[in-house]
């Protein structure tokens, strides 16, 4: 149709004033219902369509004029603070790197650090500018794509301490995955929520064959709290409580089994209450760490009369927290763990401010990894020694979590930098259903517009 | 009655705020409600609201959704931020202060205040 096409020229005006790309459709989609609306009530006034159509059009003002009003508004949002913030604890962690390698002549590590710095920086940034709607659009085939990639670093991984050491990290990237396959799943009801369960169930038993108990642990708690976070938002459009129920029955059955299948699982789940209770086996290093923590002081080195480096195995990677404790005092602490709450308080905000469902999720589910691998961390480091530590993000020693994590933060900030302008295809299944007849609320609409 | 434009922009983001603080809109209902409860005085461009309404969603007092119009077709909503209503009531407040400023001048000094 002639009138169309005019409509179309507009809107083509309009959108190429307004240099950012992604903002275009949903301008566009606006100003065009916009000037349906405006047509029909000309239409309605008595005009005939054609006539309609031009004086909708003149009546929205000069194309150029809106779109370069427009483009004022419409820019990428960088979110400086979420950068500045990564910035700052990758200094602390250099920083940290400097004393510990300094102290004990390990050259080797502080240059793999910066380099993984450097590494991450680059996948940092390669996130951010792709577009981490792909998530939402091919949730299925990133999800078994990274289950194949884990499978492939599991066969080529060293086995460190009766472990695949490597493929830990690659699973701290199956919860931003799993965010897409909700998304992918919410419009199915229950059954969307069990086949998530399977997807989530298939790299549960990939952490337990590593076997890595605080993998599993990780894992499981940032994706049952995405599900929880999805459910109680009443994204499966099913009843609260049986959706929740669906979930945390059969989790809480698995974990009863996992605790009482093995009788030295609660042994050591009471040692690490209580590392006292067996100080020379399993509660040792849980001892030393609670030793050292006890003559930690306020500033400065503790008075254990030691350099705590000296009694810690891998402070570099499972202890760095203790270790800088006792050696520089509990202002060290204070100093890292404001900045890593600075941040992720920061993220909260931001999350809590998308408004698309595919944003939320996957802001969220980058945040609470990191939340998580922090909350895992500290928690052992201060002496409760359940789960082995798996990485302090940014700041304990590891190249592949530190290019894991900074690839993280980088989607995330792809979800601040265009989130707001994701909708939901909310549209898409109008228009699906936008027939040429249609019934609504009883009434035939017959739509000539389509 | 047309009015001087120059008159009606400085004024139009209160009256957005305003038809907000009623109930959520969309653009196109926006301008019919304002040229309806001004009895057509106010004759708002839409390429004037829409600069506006996206500037006013960036800042924070006003927020978007789709929801599905009367006619069951989508529509992008606005409505009103805490913020936005803060933004209102100062806007309002200001208005008050120039209108009567403006009356002490016409009518000669006196002093209504």
């Amino acid at each position: 149709m002639p009138e169309d096409t005019k409509i179309k020229q507009f809107l083509v005006t309009v959108c190429e004033q307004i240099r950012w790309k992604k903002a275009h459709s949903v301008i566009s989609q606006e100003l065009e219902d916009h000037i349906i609306d405006q047509k029909a009530a000309f239409v309605a006034e008595g005009l005939d369509e054609d006539t309609a159509t031009d004086k909708a059009l003149a009546e929205m003002g000069d194309p150029i004029l809106i779109g370069s009003e427009l483009d004022h508004t419409h820019k990428p949002k960088i979110e400086w603070s979420i950068i500045s913030l990564t910035g700052i604890i990758l200094m602390l962690g250099i920083a940290v790197r400097l004393l510990v390698t300094s102290e004990f002549n390990m050259q080797g590590v502080l240059i793999n650090s910066i380099i993984s710095v450097v590494l991450g920086m680059a996948c940092m940034t390669i996130a951010y500018f792709l577009d981490f709607t792909t998530i939402g659009k091919y949730p299925k085939s990133i999800f078994l794509g990274l289950i194949g990639v884990s499978l492939g670093v599991m066969a080529v991984s060293p086995v460190i301490n009766g472990r695949y050491f490597y493929v830990q990290f690659v699973l701290l990237l199956f919860p931003t995955a799993f965010a897409g396959i909700i998304y992918d799943m919410r419009t199915k009801g229950y059954l969307g929520i069990i086949i998530s369960g399977l997807f989530f169930g298939i790299v549960a038993c990939i952490a337990f064959i590593i076997p890595s108990f605080s993998s599993v642990l990780l894992y499981s708690l940032t994706c049952l709290i995405l599900l929880t976070f999805a459910i109680t938002k009443g994204w499966f459009n099913v009843n609260k409580l049986m959706a929740l129920l669906l979930v945390y029955i059969p989790m809480i059955i698995t974990l009863f089994g996992i605790v009482i299948s093995k009788p030295y699982r609660i042994k050591r789940l009471l040692i690490a209450i209580n590392p006292f209770l067996d100080p020379k086996g399993a509660g040792y290093i849980g001892t030393i760490k609670r030793d050292l923590l006890a003559h930690a002081k306020f500033f400065g080195q503790g008075d254990l009369g030691i350099n705590s480096g000296l009694m810690l195995p891998n402070i570099n990677t499972d202890y760095i927290l203790t270790y800088l404790i006792h050696r520089l005092g509990w202002i060290s602490f204070i100093v890292i763990m404001t900045a890593i709450l600075a941040f992720i308080i920061r993220a909260f905000i931001l999350c809590s401010r998308q408004k698309s469902v595919l944003g939320k999720l996957v802001s969220t589910s980058v945040l609470i990894t990191f939340t998580m691998q922090v909350v895992l961390y500290v928690v052992n480091n201060l002496g409760f020694q359940l789960f082995p530590p798996l990485t302090m993000p940014l700041i304990s020693y590891g190249g592949t979590a530190t290019i894991i994590n900074m690839t993280l933060i980088g989607i995330m900030l792809s979800v601040y930098k265009s989130g707001h302008l994701v909708h939901d295809n909310l549209r898409t299944s109008i228009w699906k259903r936008n027939k040429l007849i249609e019934i609504v609320d009883g009434k035939i609409i017959i739509d000539l517009h389509k | 009655m047309t009015i001087n434009k120059s008159l009606l922009t400085g004024s139009t983001t209160m009256l957005i705020l305003k038809l907000l603080d009623d109930q959520d809109m969309y653009g196109y209902q926006m301008i019919e409600e304002l040229a309806k409860r001004s009895d057509h005085t106010f004759s708002l461009k839409a390429g004037t609201l829409y600069p506006l309404l996206h500037t006013l969603e960036d800042q924070g007092m006003v927020r978007s959704y789709e929801r599905n119009a009367d006619n069951a077709r989508v529509r992008k909503y606005y409505s009103l931020t805490k913020k936005g209503d803060e933004m209102l009531a100062e806007q309002k407040q200001e208005w008050k202060t120039y209108i009567s400023a403006v009356n002490q001048v016409l009518q000669g000094g006196v002093n209504f205040a």
